[in-house]
């Protein structure tokens, strides 16, 4: 559908995100806090075995070196928000499309559940909801008014907190200013206890997101899929063989 | 009278017939769908906002600082209903009061009926909405009742029962102004300059 070959200017806000492979601890706050969030349901051990854990942020282990100078690399891998995105050129009615400020929007309501945007996913972010999502008696009075719970057979996937971006511009919009830089945080970024993930425009040359993408540890997931991503991982200094 | 006139007519008689009941059952459908239903006490917005010439914001506090507009306490409605009509009728005269005051005495809020419904897929801020409405038309904030809410629910100075809105189900009626349909949102958003990526409202 859309020719491979044509480099996208996307213009005005571009909201990215940047992970810093050396600061990653592995803590896994922010898969709690993107539950928390989002809203994602708990699948069970069950439906966990047959891999189909709903995590919109997941983490990666990498294991280098021999035994007893094992390093290990933890890897946030979450949606990548891809300019020329795989996703959004097979799905069929249009439930996977892509907003001007750089989101790789997910339509719940229009979603059929093809799963054909998961196939295609080469980063492996999509999630499908296979059966009804649940929560135990009293769980479901903590859910986010701000989010839709999804209903089975809808897929899901990071929205890098969409309903926060909207919130944080309309309230920018009815002050007559712009969102600044580090106003805007979603769940991830804002539980990270070493700051690893560091949220905003990437079109803002002042912005910490573009500052970090221009260092000489910058590096895209699969950059030679031509996906264009807006994550951009900050390589490890020491060891270069993680990715 | 040959096999086939026969057989014509009882063709025509049974389409005669299909039509007239589907009729009745796409009226009956789109009643069941859109008839106003029974609120436990039968208030009157006319009285309210169409006499008594109550601003909206008066008692739909939320809807100037919130996404949701909110219903009304039992103790805001009771503010004023303690003199107000209450204390100097005969209890016979003004049932629907004396309803209320029974609701106050006995502490029991109001189960009201909600009329307006977007789906749950659907994030709406009436906060918003105001805002945009109020910075076009600074003579707005004035009157909001006829400038500003009326834009979706209609005038409601002249509505003794508030009608449920016509959703996407629109068979016979065709779309009127209460609606939540997303056709009547993308089309004043599309002629004001609101925002038109899905994620404006769906996320």
């Amino acid at each position: 559908m859309t020719d491979p070959k044509i480099e996208y200017n996307w213009e005005g806000t571009q909201w990215g995100m940047v992970v810093d492979v050396d600061r990653c601890i592995g803590c896994e706050a922010c898969m709690i806090a993107c539950r928390a969030e989002n809203n994602i349901p708990v699948v069970g051990a069950e439906q966990n075995a047959m891999g189909r854990i709903m995590d919109w942020i997941h983490l990666e282990r990498y294991y280098s070196g021999e035994y007893p100078n094992v390093t290990a690399q933890f890897v946030p891998m979450l949606c990548q928000q891809c300019g020329n995105a795989p996703c959004e050129s097979v799905c069929p009615v249009f439930a996977s499309v892509h907003t001007t400020d750089g989101l790789n929007a997910q339509v719940y309501n229009r979603c059929v559940g093809t799963r054909f945007c998961a196939n295609n996913c080469p980063y492996h972010v999509r999630k499908f909801n296979y059966f009804p999502p649940t929560w135990q008696a009293p769980l479901e009075q903590q859910l986010n008014p701000d989010v839709t719970t999804r209903k089975s057979g809808v897929m899901e996937k990071c929205t890098f907190c969409v309903q926060r971006i909207r919130k944080a511009e309309l309230g920018a919009r009815m002050d007559g200013v712009n969102v600044s830089d580090g106003q805007l945080r979603p769940a991830c970024v804002q539980s990270c206890p070493t700051q690893a993930l560091i949220f905003g425009d990437l079109n803002d040359t002042k912005s910490a997101v573009s500052t970090y993408g221009r260092s000489h540890r910058a590096v895209r997931v699969l950059e030679d899929e031509n996906t264009d991503p807006h994550v951009i991982y900050l390589r490890p200094e020491k060891l270069d063989h993680a990715f | 009278m040959s096999f086939e006139q026969k057989l014509l007519k009882t063709i025509r008689a049974l389409i005669l017939i299909g039509a007239i009941f589907g009729a009745i059952c796409l009226w009956v459908v789109q009643w069941w769908l859109t008839h106003p239903k029974k609120q436990p006490i039968a208030f009157s917005h006319k009285i309210h906002v169409g006499q008594r010439q109550i601003s909206c914001f008066f008692c739909h506090t939320g809807v100037e600082h919130g996404d949701i507009a909110g219903v009304p306490s039992v103790q805001d409605c009771m503010q004023c209903h303690q003199v107000v009509a209450n204390e100097q009728v005969v209890a016979n005269e003004r049932p629907e009061i004396q309803k209320l005051t029974g609701y106050w005495e006995r502490k029991q809020p109001i189960e009201w009926f909600k009329v307006y419904k977007v789906p749950k897929h659907v994030h709406f801020s009436h906060k918003v909405h105001i805002a945009f409405l109020a910075k076009r038309n600074p003579d707005a904030l004035k009157d909001p009742g006829k400038f500003i809410c009326a834009q979706c629910h209609g005038d409601v100075s002249q509505m003794s029962t508030i009608a449920a809105p016509v959703g996407t189900v629109m068979l016979l009626t065709g779309n009127a102004n209460p609606n939540t349909s997303m056709g009547f949102c993308v089309d004043c958003h599309h002629a004001n300059g609101g925002p038109m990526d899905c994620t404006a409202c769906h996320r």
